[in-house]
C-alpha cells in the first residue's frame, strides 16, 4: 500500500476556493500549477518511465512521485491529489474497434477509423467493457490503484461524443455524411453517447465515486455540486456552429445530466460555439487551453459568466520570452469571479504564439517562476 | 440560364450534383471549359476560402465545397485536356513516412486544385525516397509536405535532406503544413515555406511557383 500523507489542510482550503468559484463567490481567482500531468506530452524523454501503459505499478509510482512532489513544492495552490488511469485519447472508441498503438515514450496514438460505409453505422457497438483488451486494462488499473493507494482516483481520460464519432468514423466521412447521411450520424453519435455513459458509470463504481461528484477535468476538481462528469471536446473547433448545434449539443448535453452536470474541455478558440455551450444542459465549467490567446478567451469567459458557467482557462507554460508578461495579459484582461486558472508545467514543450516548440527546461524552476508570476499578476489586480 | 452563378453559389453549398450539371450544361451552350474553370469554379473556391480565413465558415463547410468543386472538375478536366488549357502548376502532396494523417492533406489537395493547381496526392506515410521517385518522374513544381505529429514532423527535413542528396533541392520548392509545424521549423529545416491552413497553403504554392518562373 503506498499512501501519501494527509493532506487534507491543503485539499479542503483548495475545495473551498474552487466551490467559491464556481459559485462566482470568489475574489481571488483559484491558482493551479499543474506538475501532475499524467501524459507523457511535454515531459522530459529521461523522465518518461518504461513500461508506463503496461504496468498499473509503474503509473502508479510515477503519478504517485508527482502528486508527493507536487503538494511539497506547492501547498498553497488548488490542485487535488488524484490518480488517472491514463491511456491515451481512444479508450472508447477502441471498444468500438479502433486500434491503440504504444509508441515508445510517447502516448498511445489511435489507427485510422473502422467504418468507410455509412450503413456499417447500423452495426456499430462496442465490446463488453470487461472482454475488450483496453478498456478491461482501464478497470484494471483503478482496482490496482484502488487497492495500492490511499488517493482518490478519477476516470481515464474522456473524449465526448463527437470525438469518439470522428475517431470510429474518420473525419472526412463524417462531415460528409452530415450532409449526406444525417440520420445515420445521428444514430452514430446515439450510440456513442450511450457507450460513453454506460463506460463514465463502471469506472466510477470501481473507483467508489459517486455517479454526480468527484470529476476532474485536466486535473482540475469539479467541486461537489457542479457535476460528477468532463468530456473533451477539441473538435469543436473546427466545426460551424449550425452543424455543431445539430449534430453535438444534445449528445453532450445527455452526457453532463447523466451525472448531474459536468465541465467540457476544448483547446484554442472556439468562440463561434458560445450559444451552443451556454444551451448545453448541465455545463457548470469549460476548461480551455487556449493557446495563448486571450481575447477569444476573454470573450468566451465573459459570455459563459452570464449563465454562472466557471472558466478554467489552461495552458502549457510558455516559452521564456513570453514568460513574465503571459499571466500579466491574462489577468489584466480577466474579472476574477468564475475564473480557474491552471498553468501545466511542461520542461520538453513550450507554448509560442499559439503553438507549441520543442524547449528544455528545468522543472522546478519553471514551476517556482510559475507560481510567482501567477500570485504576483492575479493579486496585483485586486 | 445562369450557369456560372448557378455553379458558384451551388459550389459553396457543397452541392456537388448541382455543380456537375450546372458544368455539363454550360459545356453543351457552348462556354468554354476554361472560362467555367476561371469564372465559376475557382471563383467559389476563391470565396470559400477567403470566408474560411476569416472564421465565417469552417473545415465541414469548406470539404463539402471542395468535393463538389471535384465532381465539376471530373467532367471539366478531360475538356480542359482537349482545349490545352494549362495548369497553374503541379504540386506533390502527402503526409510523411510514420503518419497515418490525411484530413488536412487532402483538404490542402482540394483547395489547389480548386485553386488550378495538378495534384499528385500520394496519400499517408510516405517514404522519402518515394517522394522522390515521383518528383523525378513527374516534375513537379512543389513538393507540399504535411505531420500532424511532433514524432513524424522530423521526417520532412529527412526528406529535404534527400532532395539535396539527389542534387534536386534548387528545383523544387518544399512547402510544409500540419499542427505542430510552424514557421520556425520551416526555417530551421530550409523548408521554403509553412502553411498554416488549407487556405494560405494556396497563397504559398502560388508564390512559390511564381518564384520559379
Amino acid at each position: 500500500m503506498k499512501n501519501l500523507k494527509n493532506y487534507k489542510d491543503h485539499n479542503h482550503r483548495a475545495r473551498e476556493k474552487l466551490k467559491n468559484a464556481f459559485k462566482f463567490s470568489n475574489q481571488k481567482s483559484p491558482l493551479l500549477i499543474y506538475n501532475a500531468n499524467y501524459w507523457l506530452f511535454g515531459e522530459a524523454e529521461d523522465k518518461i518511465p518504461k513500461n508506463y501503459f503496461h504496468e498499473p505499478a509503474v503509473m502508479l509510482e510515477y503519478q504517485l512521485n508527482k502528486i508527493t512532489e507536487h503538494y511539497a513544492k506547492y501547498p498553497d495552490d488548488c490542485y487535488i491529489g488524484f490518480l488517472m488511469p491514463w491511456y491515451g485519447t481512444g479508450v472508447l472508441s477502441s471498444s468500438f474497434g479502433v486500434g491503440v498503438n504504444y509508441p515508445e515514450k510517447a502516448d498511445p496514438v489511435l489507427d485510422l477509423f473502422i467504418i468507410d460505409e455509412p450503413e456499417k453505422i447500423k452495426d456499430l457497438k462496442p465490446d463488453d467493457f470487461y472482454e475488450n483488451p483496453l478498456t478491461a486494462k482501464v478497470l484494471k488499473t483503478i482496482d490496482y490503484f484502488k487497492e495500492n493507494s490511499n488517493l482518490p482516483v478519477g476516470v481515464t481520460d474522456c473524449q465526448g461524443p463527437l470525438t469518439t464519432a470522428l475517431q470510429i468514423v474518420g473525419y472526412e466521412n463524417y462531415i460528409y455524411w452530415m450532409h449526406d447521411y444525417p440520420d445515420l450520424i445521428h444514430l452514430l453519435m446515439e450510440k456513442v453517447t450511450e457507450a460513453l455513459i454506460d463506460w463514465v458509470k463502471l469506472q466510477k463504481k470501481h473507483a467508489g465515486q459517486p455517479l454526480d461528484g468527484e470529476a476532474y477535468i485536466l486535473g482540475v476538481r469539479i467541486p461537489e455540486g457542479f457535476g460528477g462528469v468532463w468530456i473533451s471536446d477539441d473538435d469543436s473547433v473546427i466545426f460551424g456552429s449550425e452543424l455543431y448545434r445539430e449534430f453535438v449539443v444534445p449528445y453532450n448535453s445527455k452526457v453532463l445530466k447523466a451525472f448531474g452536470g459536468g465541465g467540457i474541455h476544448y483547446c484554442g478558440k472556439a468562440t463561434q460555439q458560445i450559444d451552443n455551450y451556454l444551451a448545453t444542459e448541465g455545463l457548470t465549467c469549460i476548461h480551455n487551453m487556449m493557446l495563448d490567446d486571450i481575447a477569444s478567451a476573454l470573450k468566451m469567459k465573459n459570455a459563459l459568466a452570464e449563465k454562472n458557467i466557471a472558466y478554467i482557462a489552461g495552458d502549457f507554460s510558455p516559452t521564456e520570452d513570453r514568460f513574465d508578461t503571459y499571466f500579466k495579459d491574462l489577468f489584466s484582461a480577466m474579472d476574477q469571479s468564475g475564473l480557474i486558472v491552471s498553468s501545466y508545467l511542461t520542461t520538453a514543450v513550450g507554448l509560442k504564439k499559439g503553438e507549441y516548440k520543442a524547449v528544455t527546461r528545468d522543472q522546478h524552476k519553471l514551476g517556482e517562476k510559475t507560481r510567482e508570476l501567477m500570485i504576483e499578476a492575479r493579486d496585483s489586480r485586486i | 440560364m445562369d450557369y456560372l452563378n448557378n455553379i458558384v453559389e451551388d459550389l459553396q453549398a457543397g452541392n456537388a450534383e448541382g455543380v456537375k450539371t450546372n458544368v455539363e450544361q454550360a459545356l453543351e451552350s457552348g462556354m468554354s471549359a476554361d472560362e467555367i474553370l476561371q469564372q465559376g469554379m475557382m471563383k467559389a473556391m476563391a470565396v470559400v476560402g477567403e470566408k474560411f480565413k476569416k472564421d465565417e465558415i469552417f473545415v465541414p463547410e469548406v470539404l463539402v465545397a471542395a468535393r463538389a468543386m471535384k465532381s465539376g472538375m471530373e467532367i471539366l478536366k478531360p475538356v480542359l485536356v482537349d482545349d490545352k488549357v494549362e495548369s497553374q502548376g503541379t504540386v506533390l502532396l502527402g503526409t510523411v513516412k510514420g503518419d497515418l494523417h490525411d484530413i488536412g492533406k487532402n483538404l490542402v489537395g482540394m483547395m489547389l486544385e480548386g485553386g488550378g493547381f495538378e495534384v499528385i496526392d500520394m496519400g499517408v506515410d510516405v517514404e522519402a525516397a518515394e517522394f522522390v521517385a515521383k518528383l523525378k518522374e513527374q516534375q513537379a513544381d512543389v513538393l507540399a509536405m504535411s505531420a500532424l505529429l511532433t514524432t513524424t514532423m522530423p521526417e520532412m527535413k529527412n526528406v529535404i535532406d534527400v532532395l539535396k542528396e539527389e542534387g534536386l533541392r534548387d528545383k523544387v520548392k518544399v512547402i510544409i503544413g500540419g499542427a505542430p509545424v510552424t514557421d520556425d521549423y520551416a526555417e530551421q529545416i530550409e523548408a521554403d515555406a509553412y502553411a498554416k491552413d488549407a487556405a494560405s497553403a494556396v497563397d504559398k504554392v502560388k508564390e512559390a511557383v511564381a518564384a520559379l518562373k
